[in-house]
């Protein structure tokens, strides 16, 4: 099976949209711009500056386990967006923010599809990435509880974010660096991003917000409200352009037939985009469908 | 056998998670941006302290709902009554790549007083190159100054990174330094930290 999709003349011009959304993401939450971050400072009367940190994605996920934080995030809203205004937006439309806003995550997919595919590792279809995602933030969540420090050690939106101000000339961020922060930017960037099929090694195996994202996603699918990506088995003819296509992974086809994991779908919509036959498509979860999609997911 | 497969998976990102975190944490609380906390003013303080309001250079018991950091009077990250940064315990890639420029961060000076206070922050550290940097929107670098009150109970923010001349590299003790918490208004002492930088490898 080719590394890239057969058909990358077709979504050539949906990745210059996805571009556009993640150049967008950069400017609602990324110094120097942080539009929305700016907004919402100003909203809460919050004395801080604006920048990716402001919106953690990643210490309130942590907080979940330790509930003598809930009055701290409840006091300090801007740390609900990851635990409560993402998990309640995928429980309707599915993770939209990781697919198409987030920069951390865009950023090493798009950047991935200018390395040849020799150098690249392709897991797809090889491992499954999700039960990985959900223990490893699970590992984070009970962390501090035995002296360890995942949240901040190992952030790929502080990597970003780094980066961003170097572009547009602050370079403390990347002038300093720890040996965890060292690990962490080469997994993220290179070994898990640019150099892995889809460039979302990182988002598959370690983003906690992806992974509460993709929990919620799913209760919707399973309480069939909201929306999700769906394949039409009545149309599809098994070709797996859509498992070459999908950066997450999260297609797989076997025995003939082809499934999504929806604990894995970003809602990029590059498989809806890329399949000939129209067979895919982004629609509400209703009895039908729920009842074509309920198949486990094939990874081994 | 594919049940067993997806909770071997999940097992694997749970250990990786702990693993890699107490690797990290290793090097946070002895080498490698260090954070701690500082509360003021401490005059005549000595009180159970809560997880909330950790830290300070001085007596205390933790209180009831403290559930976080081990037991036994550490500040957040550090030592207590003294923040020590041991070069000599940086890890391997920060001691090949960066080993002279080193950095420690509070992101937790917090007023425990009755009243607001504009504070003033001194570094004393046997004047090494220094630079600062704040994500507070309120602060004065030129005075070294927050140019707004710090309500009773919230917190101010603040780093600091050192570059250590390669000569001094090789003292057991590097510098016996400060830092000193003003009240900007009345230039009185809220409170200070001792700050060490040190390198046990000399030993």
């Amino acid at each position: 099976m080719s590394l890239y999709p057969k058909n990358y003349r077709t979504l050539r011009p949906h990745w210059l949209r996805r571009i556009g959304f993640a150049l967008l993401g950069v400017v609602l939450l990324y110094a120097p711009f942080a539009l929305l971050t700016r907004a919402l400072l100003w909203l809460t009367g919050t004395p801080l500056l604006p920048d990716v940190h402001r919106i953690c994605m990643r210490m309130p996920i942590q907080w979940l386990a330790q509930p003598w934080m809930y009055a701290t995030m409840i006091q300090e809203p801007l740390y609900l967006g990851s635990v409560l205004v993402l998990p309640a937006i995928a429980l309707f439309v599915g993770p939209l923010f990781c697919g198409w806003l987030c920069p951390a995550g865009g950023f090493t997919e798009h950047l991935s599809r200018l390395v040849p595919t020799r150098f690249q590792i392709d897991l797809s279809g090889k491992v499954n990435p999700v039960p990985v995602r959900y223990g490893f933030t699970a590992g984070m969540m009970i962390a501090s509880f035995i002296g360890a420090n995942v949240c901040c050690s190992f952030c790929n939106f502080t990597y970003t974010q780094n980066l961003i101000s170097a572009v547009f000339g602050d370079f403390t961020g990347i002038a300093y660096w720890a040996s965890f922060m060292v690990v962490g930017f080469v997994l993220w960037f290179f070994v898990l991003g640019l150099f892995t099929r889809g460039g979302r090694g990182w988002c598959n195996f370690l983003c906690p917000a992806g992974a509460l994202q993709g929990l919620s996603h799913s209760l919707g699918r399973w309480l069939r409200i909201g929306r999700s990506v769906q394949i039409d088995h009545s149309l599809c003819r098994n070709c797996k352009t859509c498992v070459s296509t999908c950066p997450t992974w999260a297609i797989s086809s076997k025995e003939d037939q082809t499934q999504i994991n929806i604990h894995g779908c970003n809602v990029c919509m590059d498989c809806v985009e890329g399949c000939e036959q129209q067979a895919i498509a982004y629609k509400p979860n209703r009895r039908e469908a729920r009842h074509v999609e309920t198949a486990e997911p094939a990874h081994a | 056998m594919k049940r067993v497969g997806t909770y071997s998976l999940a097992l694997l990102g749970f250990a990786f998670a702990l693993g890699f975190g107490r690797w990290a944490q290793s090097l946070f609380t002895k080498s490698e941006l260090m954070h701690f906390s500082v509360n003021f003013p401490s005059e005549g303080r000595a009180e159970a302290m809560s997880c909330c309001n950790v830290g300070g250079p001085w007596a205390r018991d933790y209180g009831d709902d403290w559930s976080d950091y081990p037991e036994g009077g550490l500040l957040a990250y550090g030592e207590e009554g003294a923040l020590v940064v041991d070069m000599g315990q940086q890890g391997f890639l920060k001691r090949t790549l960066q080993p002279n420029y080193i950095s420690i961060s509070s992101h937790w000076l917090r007023n425990v007083g009755t009243k607001p206070y504009r504070i003033r922050l001194e570094m004393d550290m046997c004047d090494l190159e220094m630079e600062w940097l704040t994500f507070e929107a309120d602060w004065d670098q030129a005075t070294q100054s927050s140019t707004r009150y710090i309500p009773t109970g919230d917190t101010f923010n603040m780093d600091w990174f050192f570059r250590i001349p390669a000569e001094q590299r090789n003292q057991s003790v590097i510098c016996d330094g400060e830092l000193r918490v003003i009240d900007a208004d009345t230039s009185t002492l809220l409170t200070d930290l001792p700050v060490r930088i040190v390198n046990s490898a000399v030993n």
